[in-house]
């Protein structure tokens, strides 16, 4: 009965949540970027080789995102349209996850789709400036907040989605959204 | 564009020269219209109608036209099934049937999509001549120019190849189609694309016909 009510709570959730996300990303020059901005990233990623600019709406929230590669991996830097950093994404392997947020995502999944197939982990960090700043050039991480955004497909009785879910340090969902695909009918037909 | 263009226009013409072929060209426009009937099920509604071009005469003449209806089932947001019918209205007045089986699916990647397509189709003449039967995969891919994804009011190219086997009273036929467009997403349910489609067809006879198409598409999604 516990375990039914569980699954219900758990089911009404993901109905309530299931916003649809919607994004505009456009490739912009490094000189249309706030120069707060193009100063952080210097001092944080210093001698970075190729910085890829980006201006972004999602959902109606405009931002600049700065992408690129530091020690062999995809980070990507979100700052506010003042150039303010936001925050920094980290593409991550399943296996790369700690084992504790492994088992709550896990755990999440089995309960809320009856199928699902995770396709794409990114390592979020957010917090003050100096402390991201540290966290890039000093490897502290303490100071800031750490969470998980993954992109996985699941279905289970009321939809049959690919998601854009956002999970806490521990791997406990915060909230989750629905990725429409653009259409595919020139790809069809 | 004029880098990847001359090279596929020489290609063609060392094929013409090699061999004992023919060349055909034109414009070839299209226009599909999806609308959904529910969360599974979209209609498609498709024409596209071929006008061939005699350069060597600066001729033009009117070749065929199809009209395709789809009833397209969507099993996840990534695969979906379609039954289809088209009616080919031929200018000579050979007009045929086809029913049309297809699996597509679609990849989606960081700076671009991968769209598989398996179809079969079976033609039946109103002239009475024996049935086709073709077996066909197409793969393409659409890459925005603007960014790692594709918005409204940005340009896309689109890169398709597809192969065909064909079978029409015990004769075969191999078919191949690469086809290059310039697309513009227009609103959030319009793409516009303007290409060239390279068609090899008779690929197992001694006489290939190349075929060369101005291809001018409008999907719509209502």
């Amino acid at each position: 009965m516990k375990q039914s009510a569980t699954l219900i709570a758990l089911l009404i959730s993901v109905n309530g949540l299931a916003q649809v996300k919607t994004e505009v990303e456009k490739r912009i020059d490094s000189k249309d970027v706030p120069q707060k901005a193009i100063r952080w990233l210097n001092d944080a990623y210093e001698k970075v080789d190729k910085v890829k600019w980006y201006y972004e709406e999602t959902t109606g929230k405009a931002s600049y995102e700065a992408k690129l590669k530091w020690n062999n991996r995809n980070h990507s830097v979100e700052f506010n349209t003042k150039g303010v950093i936001e925050d920094i994404e980290i593409y991550m392997d399943w296996d790369e996850l700690p084992d504790y947020v492994r088992r709550n995502v896990i755990h999440y999944m089995d309960s809320a789709f009856t199928k699902y197939n995770i396709r794409k982990i990114q390592q979020q960090w957010t917090g003050e400036p100096d402390d991201l700043e540290d966290a890039i050039d000093e490897h502290e991480t303490e100071d800031i907040t750490t969470r998980y955004e993954i992109e996985f497909y699941g279905k289970n009785e009321n939809h049959n989605e690919l998601w854009e879910g956002l999970f806490d340090h521990m791997g406990i969902l915060i909230e989750q959204r629905i990725i429409k695909l653009l259409p595919t009918d020139n790809l069809n037909y | 564009m004029r880098h990847i263009l001359s090279p596929l226009l020489i290609l063609i013409s060392l094929g013409v020269a090699a061999q004992q072929s023919t060349f055909h060209a034109g414009i070839l426009p299209e226009i599909a219209i999806s609308y959904s009937l529910n969360e599974k099920l979209k209609h498609t509604t498709k024409i596209e109608s071929q006008h061939e071009t005699y350069f060597d005469k600066w001729e033009y003449s009117y070749s065929q036209t199809d009209f395709q209806s789809f009833l397209d089932y969507r099993f996840n947001p990534f695969w979906k099934g379609a039954l289809g019918y088209q009616f080919r209205l031929v200018e000579k007045g050979n007009n045929a049937h086809r029913t049309i089986q297809q699996i597509a699916a679609v990849q989606k990647y960081s700076g671009f999509r991968l769209g598989h397509r398996f179809r079969i189709d079976q033609t039946f003449y109103q002239s009475g001549a024996a049935v086709k039967y073709r077996i066909r995969y197409r793969l393409s891919t659409e890459i925005p120019l603007e960014g790692e994804s594709l918005d409204p009011g940005e340009y896309f190219i689109i890169l398709s190849d597809e192969a065909l086997y064909s079978r029409q009273d015990g004769k075969n036929d191999f078919e191949n189609r690469l086809a290059i467009a310039l697309g513009y997403f227009v609103g959030s349910k319009n793409k516009l694309e303007a290409g060239l489609d390279y068609r090899l067809e008779k690929l197992l006879d001694r006489k290939i016909s190349h075929n060369l198409w101005l291809k001018l598409g409008w999907f719509y999604t209502l």
